[in-house]
């Protein structure tokens, strides 16, 4: 069993594809935000790709362990130690009934993932462990963690000792910097945005703002310039609004005359009346979910079949032939 | 960019959506494209399809990439389209709305956000009224009651629906502005009007809609406990019907604690023609709600 003894900023149950087929009643995938980060853990502690571990953001909670298990921490450096040892990262590795691992300065990265062999022992919600807090379902009690809240921890089939020590190779291992690219596929409603617009949007250094949550990243940067137009029937005064369509998970949208872009990760409105300028690729959601305030980020126009290869690459990561 | 009259147009929606746009404003006759299609392409089966997610003149397509990729997949959809010669007939379903009119809860929401409204009307259906060309309250209440509400698209937070009224012509449309500014905060099951559209909360959120009323209905059950929710914690689907009735404060309690005790909403199955409904809008939406 795993137990909050002191809560942290957020700190909720996730697994790696999230809830898809419940988009269409409004309810968005979750799942982790960096979901390479976790299957990779997931692969260390010897669990399922899609098992369920603890997404920790920006400020780590404090949790006490009640039995030995075997875990690993990925993703984000978030200066972990168990104890008063450094915790290893991107390897498993044992704790003992009573021991305590905590967090400190971020030294890398927004999000760390705690896998723990055997997996969160939560119930499935529409088919899955992972929590949607605005909507209340899912993960613990549907809601982020508290200090207090005990999650129970799942059988492992393995044995411990062929476990522990368990590495990726070091080359493999994500590298997270301070500026970020980010492959987006331009599309369903640019024609909003003139040329210059979207060159504007494909050549910024567009900063992360301090709105970043599971449901909105907001990027600070220049104004993009919008088509003149008359908006159509129903959709509004504003040039980037439109009548209400599906925003697809990743989607960028401006808000306001083309100020403020704003991506939207994987607990996303279904659906609303902004133009969507392009998509970011599945795989580069990983790099969304480890971006934080402050950091840089240019948007590098693709097309859909680079988004193809590069998730084969990611998936392909999340195999036994990636260990050390 | 340009579409060809009646051919929707399509676009990759990154590399796990397609979408697929029938027009840029708002008609019902292509939400009942839309849903037409989506319904075709439910029925096709096709496999390496995860969801089909109409919004109101448009809809995404998710499909799982290591199946099936968008350019085929497009190929797939565009032969469904072509083969559709008319609107097929949409099964939906009649669902009593009853509602109490400016209640308590969106007053004081509506008081609260005071300086965010236009002319910090409280409550704001008598600004809704007058603007629409009301004399009084009761005649917008009587009007609106007598409109069927046709739920276009289902969304942004879970179980949301946006709602078009049904047998009325363009201008008789009841409408209203968004606020000025968005509210932090609106009520759950909070009735809200913003440009043509009502919208039910389905969670305490942000909004802009001008607050109208609060229905007695829950359209989201997280932990699944009303009967009405057991195979989805969503209520609404694209398609149905909703049919305000006004109750007084008594009626709404009992109604409410009626439903907490896991009493049934009162729903009908209908039939829906869209081509009989489009020769005759009006005449057709009273026949189908007749007796209802």
């Amino acid at each position: 069993m795993l137990e909050i003894a002191q809560h942290g900023l957020e700190a909720a149950v996730q697994d790696v594809y999230g809830r898809p087929g419940y988009y269409s009643y409004g309810i968005p995938p979750s799942g982790a935000q960096d979901g390479l980060s976790l299957g990779l853990g997931n692969l260390l502690v010897g669990n399922d790709k899609n098992e369920a571990g603890l997404e920790i953001t920006l400020l780590g909670p404090q949790i006490r362990f009640t039995e030995d298990h075997v875990v690993a921490l990925t993703g984000a450096d978030l200066s972990a130690k168990v104890n008063d040892a450094v915790a290893p990262r991107w390897e498993a590795f044992g704790v003992k009934r009573g021991d305590l691992l905590t967090f400190g300065r971020i030294q890398s990265g927004c999000r760390v993932y705690l896998a723990v062999a055997g997996g969160i022992d939560v119930p499935e919600v529409l088919g899955s462990k992972a929590t949607y807090a605005r909507g209340e379902i899912g993960g613990h009690e549907g809601r982020v963690l508290q200090k207090g809240d005990a999650l129970r921890i799942g059988t492992s089939g393995a044995e411990t000792g062929d476990l522990i020590g368990r590495r990726l190779k070091s080359a493999l291992v994500p590298a997270f910097t301070n500026a970020w690219e980010l492959r987006v596929v331009i599309g369903l409603e640019d024609y909003v945005y003139t040329k210059k617009g979207i060159q504007t949007f494909l050549e910024a250094d567009w900063i992360v703002s301090s709105k970043i949550d599971r449901v909105g990243y907001r990027y600070q940067g220049p104004e993009l310039e919008c088509v003149e137009r008359e908006p159509p029937h129903g959709a509004g005064s504003d040039p980037t609004n439109v009548v209400d369509s599906g925003y697809p998970v990743g989607s960028i949208h401006t808000t306001g005359t083309g100020v403020e872009p704003i991506l939207l990760p994987n607990d996303a409105v279904s659906g609303g009346g902004y133009a969507t300028i392009g998509t970011v690729i599945s795989a580069d959601l990983d790099r969304v979910g480890q971006s934080k305030t402050g950091d840089h980020t240019r948007f590098k126009g693709v097309d859909v079949e680079e988004g193809y290869r590069a998730w084969a690459e990611r998936e392909k990561l999340m195999t036994e032939a990636s260990l050390a | 960019m340009t579409e060809e009259d009646g051919v929707a147009r399509y676009d990759y929606g990154g590399d796990r959506y397609v979408f697929v746009e029938f027009a840029i404003d708002m008609a019902l006759e292509e939400n009942f494209k839309t849903l037409s299609l989506a319904e075709a392409i439910e029925q096709a089966d096709i496999e390496g399809i995860v969801e089909v997610i109409p919004s109101i003149c448009s809809m995404l397509v998710e499909y799982d990439r290591t199946v099936i990729q968008a350019d085929p997949l497009i190929e797939k959809l565009k032969a469904i389209e072509a083969s559709m010669t008319h609107l097929t007939e949409i099964p939906t379903r009649i669902i009593d709305f009853p509602a109490l009119f400016a209640d308590p809860w969106t007053t004081e929401c509506a008081e609260t956000f005071k300086s965010h409204q236009q002319n910090g009307q409280v409550p704001n259906i008598d600004f809704v009224a007058e603007i629409n060309g009301f004399s009084d309250r009761e005649s917008f209440i009587d009007a609106l009651c007598a409109t069927p509400y046709w739920t276009v698209m289902v969304g942004f937070t879970p179980g949301l629906p946006w709602l078009y009224p049904m047998g009325v012509s363009g201008k008789d449309v009841i409408q209203a502005p968004k606020y000025n500014r968005p509210r932090t905060w609106t009520p759950s099951r909070a009735v809200g009007l913003g440009g043509a559209f009502l919208a039910i909360y389905s969670v305490r959120n942000p909004g802009g809609y001008q607050l109208l009323m609060r229905t007695t209905n829950p359209i989201y059950d997280p932990k699944q406990e009303h009967p009405d929710f057991m195979e989805n914690p969503v209520l609404l689907k694209p398609g149905d019907i909703l049919k305000w009735r006004s109750v007084n404060r008594d009626a709404y309690d009992r109604i409410w604690e009626g439903i907490q005790k896991g009493q049934a909403f009162k729903i009908k199955k209908v039939t829906f023609e869209p081509e009989a409904y489009l020769e005759e809008p009006a005449r057709y939406t009273q026949a189908l709600m007749e007796g209802f």
